[in-house]
């Protein structure tokens, strides 16, 4: 036979055997996932009142782990408890954490933290923080030293929710010189770090509120040390001073953190637009505002959002001579800043009240507009 | 030998090879797909979502709706994107001109007020009527614009987002819950992310309750299963290969995220070509390399966009007809990509694959056919050759629709009857005898559309979505 069709034949052959092969893959997976929730959920409803009445006290934790010893998977463990180690806190979380130890699932994960292998890996460095495991902290710290992007977000990760604070300054370090990490996404894993990174991250803005030397970046001996070795030598051009110092800005604005209130206002003396508007948004997460604070310069800034946000600072301490202000404010070139004075006007009572009433029906087309629209916006809700 | 059968011998061996480097070329797809695919569902394992929702430190983002007449549909997409699961977003609703009552069922559902909002004009559109805000939901936006197309309705949603990320979301369109959190981080883990776009599924035959997507089924209607195996095999090994290798070219215009500013450099949508989509991911890449700024587009399989798919011949037709012919502007609105080392992945490897596979595909396609007709008139034809290639032509398209069903089984397992599955893979075989052929025929008719400089967007009838 011709060898040209024998190949065609032999295709056929092939891709037929491939084609039978997926589909019986589809439907033996389907078979074994439908198999193993079936289990699973025998094994819920079993653990389930076993589990509450070790939590309430009424079980003892030598039966309990007796208990679900008898199932030895580690994936329905992971599945049971995760939920509840995410829920839980205090003695509750102890006392899951501690039957998790038993049941050796704390120790299986540390196994697998070792792995070469990345899946094992990473999802152990993230198990392991829900299980706020302090032991394999250095483990997790060495892996944020990872060329792998996942791992570092993996390790990243577990250490911030593990609420250990000797492991904020190597996460900070590591998210903004190994990974590509936009501020957002590097505050936002360090702010589940907990309140405790509040004195350390006050300390390190007040180091640099006593004056930064940014031409002086790579010379040790200069000031600012403790602030400068968070710095990436690598990538000066990407992650300045002023992005850490926005990021740590926001992390204390994120705890509402009012000790940090007198370097947060030393630090908006001598602030770029950029830092004058994250520290504006801290004092309003903050609930609080500097004793020496005054918004009338930040009411007349040239940038819209530092206006946006100052005219939002008034509502927190309202007085009545800002009033003429916010007044002038509704006629903003700005429709945020109009409808956050009109708001904030609202906030200062009776006689913002009746001013927004008088305007409403005023002959200025803006701050008509804006007043009827907030008037309008209070009725409904 | 006659010239006739000569001809045919070099038609022959063009289309072997042609047909060898088509079907490696795709089978190469399946298998970096897969990893591709692996990677993504252990980052997604790792993610900690309800983390991110709470978190008030995540990319706020603006939602860009263009409609043009869609009184039966837009209340429900409205209301579905204003309950998705994100920290903070706005909604931006462009009525482009609509002649129907879609903007009086928008002002009555949402209580609009009408008022000048922060509009920068950065990119040129055409005259604005008027904006609105809702007294009920202050993050929500509707303009009210006169008719210049989808491209010039989402550039005047550009201008007036306030947000550095947005999302253009078709109003026939639902996305899950957790969608838009999962694409935007993206753009948070890696800021070179300049676009990102997810995965679209047919939204027919699915329950929908509350604008949600509650229980996915397969529509019973003939056109919409060939459609789903066919969204499953672009998506799930075409868009997540190229996405895996860097070479993505295309994100879908039904669900899609930018960063706004590289939007607003690059000069915003087109409004002169019919694949406003590809267009711009092609000339953002374009403008990124010529400011020098590193990027990234990317794909992710699993925040899914569902559409409603046309279920009509005529519906079907119209709609592959633009595709093709919106393919063919983009690639020739940028053809300095067209093999040009400066572009990496895209310039040497999938430009060219678009250009020869997709671009021109149906005519070599068509060609084929036109060949066997000649071959068969003259007796030129040797059957066993024919039967033995076009058994292998029709396996490994099935091959191929079976490992999309395989990859979507192990990593996503969407349609939860293997009924289901199994019906989707009676289509991936049957799809090969005839609905192949004839959106070949449509592809090409899409490509002298193209030279002949015709058509337009066509109507597409709008139905509400199954509330059933």
């Amino acid at each position: 036979m011709d060898p040209f069709l024998t190949i065609l034949i032999y295709s056929i052959y092939t891709s037929s055997a491939i084609i039978l092969f997926f589909l019986v893959v589809i439907v033996f997976l389907r078979w074994k996932a439908a198999r193993e929730e079936r289990e699973y959920k025998l094994c819920e409803k079993e653990w389930e009142p076993l589990y509450i009445d070790y939590i309430l006290g009424k079980s003892e934790l030598d039966y309990v782990k007796s208990q679900f010893l008898k199932t030895n998977r580690y994936k329905f463990y992971r599945l049971f408890f995760t939920p509840y180690l995410k829920m839980l806190d205090g003695k509750d979380f102890e006392a899951t954490k501690a039957l998790c130890r038993e049941i050796s699932i704390i120790g299986h994960y540390r196994q697998k933290l070792l792995k070469r292998n990345l899946y094992d890996k990473a999802t152990a460095a993230k198990m392991l923080g829900d299980f706020r495991c302090y032991q394999s902290i250095p483990e997790r710290i060495r892996m944020l030293k990872s060329k792998n992007h996942l791992l570092i977000l993996a390790a990243a990760q577990g250490l911030a929710v593990s609420n250990n604070p000797r492991a904020f300054r190597p996460v900070l370090k590591a998210l903004l010189s190994n990974t590509y990490f936009t501020y957002e996404g590097a505050t936002e894993i360090l702010s589940r770090f907990g309140s405790e990174i509040c004195p350390p991250i006050t300390e390190l803005l007040g180091e640099y509120s006593k004056g930064f030397v940014p031409a002086a970046l790579n010379n040790p001996r200069k000031k600012n040390n403790a602030f400068r070795s968070l710095l990436p030598k690598a990538k000066p051009a990407t992650v300045n001073h002023t992005l850490l110092v926005i990021i740590l800005i926001d992390l204390l604005g994120h705890y509402r953190y009012a000790e940090a209130l007198p370097v947060l206002n030393r630090l908006l003396a001598k602030a770029d637009t950029e830092t004058i508007v994250h520290i504006l948004k801290a004092y309003l997460r903050i609930g609080k505002l500097p004793a020496e604070y005054d918004p009338g310069v930040y009411l007349k800034h040239e940038d819209w959002v530092i206006r946006n946000f100052a005219i939002q600072t008034t509502e927190m301490a309202p007085d009545k001579d800002l009033i003429p202000k916010l007044d002038q404010l509704l006629n903003d070139e700005n429709w945020w800043v109009r409808y956050h004075a009109a708001r904030a006007l609202m906030a200062f009572g009776d006689a913002g009240h009746s001013l927004l009433i008088l305007r409403a029906d005023g002959s200025e087309t803006e701050s008509a507009t804006i007043a009827a629209y907030v008037l309008a916006s209070k009725e409904v809700s | 030998m006659s010239t006739g059968q000569v001809f045919i011998i070099f038609y022959s061996v063009f289309i072997i090879l042609y047909f060898l480097a088509i079907n490696l070329s795709y089978l190469g797809l399946v298998v970096i797909s897969f990893f591709g695919i692996k990677k993504i569902s252990l980052a997604e394992k790792i993610a900690e979502r309800d983390l991110s929702f709470k978190s008030s430190f995540f990319k706020p983002l603006s939602i860009i709706i263009p409609a043009f007449n869609e009184e039966a549909t837009i209340v429900e997409t409205v209301r579905s994107t204003l309950s998705l699961r994100y920290p903070d977003f706005e909604v931006i609703v462009v009525s482009d001109g609509s002649t129907d009552q879609t903007m009086e069922v928008l002002k009555e559902t949402f209580s609009l007020t009408p008022g000048f909002d922060n509009y920068r004009a950065e990119l040129k559109t055409k005259k604005l009527n008027r904006i609105y805000r809702s007294a009920y939901y202050p993050n929500l936006v509707v303009i009210d614009k006169e008719n210049g197309g989808k491209s010039d309705a989402l550039n005047a949603g550009i201008n007036i987002s306030q947000y550095p990320l947005f999302c253009n979301i078709d109003s026939d369109s639902l996305v899950d819950t957790d969608a838009l959190l999962k694409i935007t981080d993206l753009f948070v883990k890696d800021w070179r992310v300049v676009a990102a776009g997810g995965t679209i599924r047919a939204a027919n035959g699915a329950l929908i309750k509350g604008g949600m997507v509650k229980a996915v089924r397969i529509s019973k209607k003939f056109w919409v299963r060939f459609q789903i195996v066919e969204y499953l095999r672009a998506f799930l090994f075409g868009r997540a290969g190229w996405s895996s290798i860097g070479g993505l070219l295309i994100l879908s215009g039904a669900f899609s995220v930018f960063r706004r500013k590289a939007v607003i450099i690059a000069g915003g949508y087109l409004t002169n070509t019919i694949g406003e989509d590809m267009e711009l991911v092609l000339r953002l890449q374009r403008t990124m390399k010529k400011i020098r700024r590193p990027y990234k587009v990317q794909f992710l399989p699993d925040p899914v966009c569902w559409t409603q798919v046309p279920e009509t011949y005529g519906g079907l037709k119209t709609q592959r007809r633009r595709w093709q012919r919106g393919l063919a502007e983009s690639l020739f609105l940028n053809f300095e990509m067209f093999l040009n080392p400066q572009y990496g992945t895209v310039g040497m490897i999938s430009y060219p694959f678009f250009l020869l596979f997709e671009f021109l595909g149906p005519v070599i396609e068509i060609s084929g056919y036109l060949v066997l007709i000649y071959a068969l008139a003259f007796g030129l034809l040797n059957w066993p050759f024919v039967l033995l290639f076009f058994s292998v032509a029709v396996l490994l398209g099935v091959l191929l629709s079976t490992a999309a069903l395989l990859v979507e089984e192990i990593f996503y397992r969407s349609y939860p009857k293997l009924k289901d599955v199994l019906v989707l893979f009676v289509f991936a075989i049957m799809e090969n005898f005839f609905y192949r052929q004839i959106h070949s025929w449509w592809r090409f008719l899409g490509l002298l559309d193209f030279i002949f400089k015709r058509g337009g967007w066509g109507t597409l009838s709008r139905q509400r979505f199954n509330n059933d």
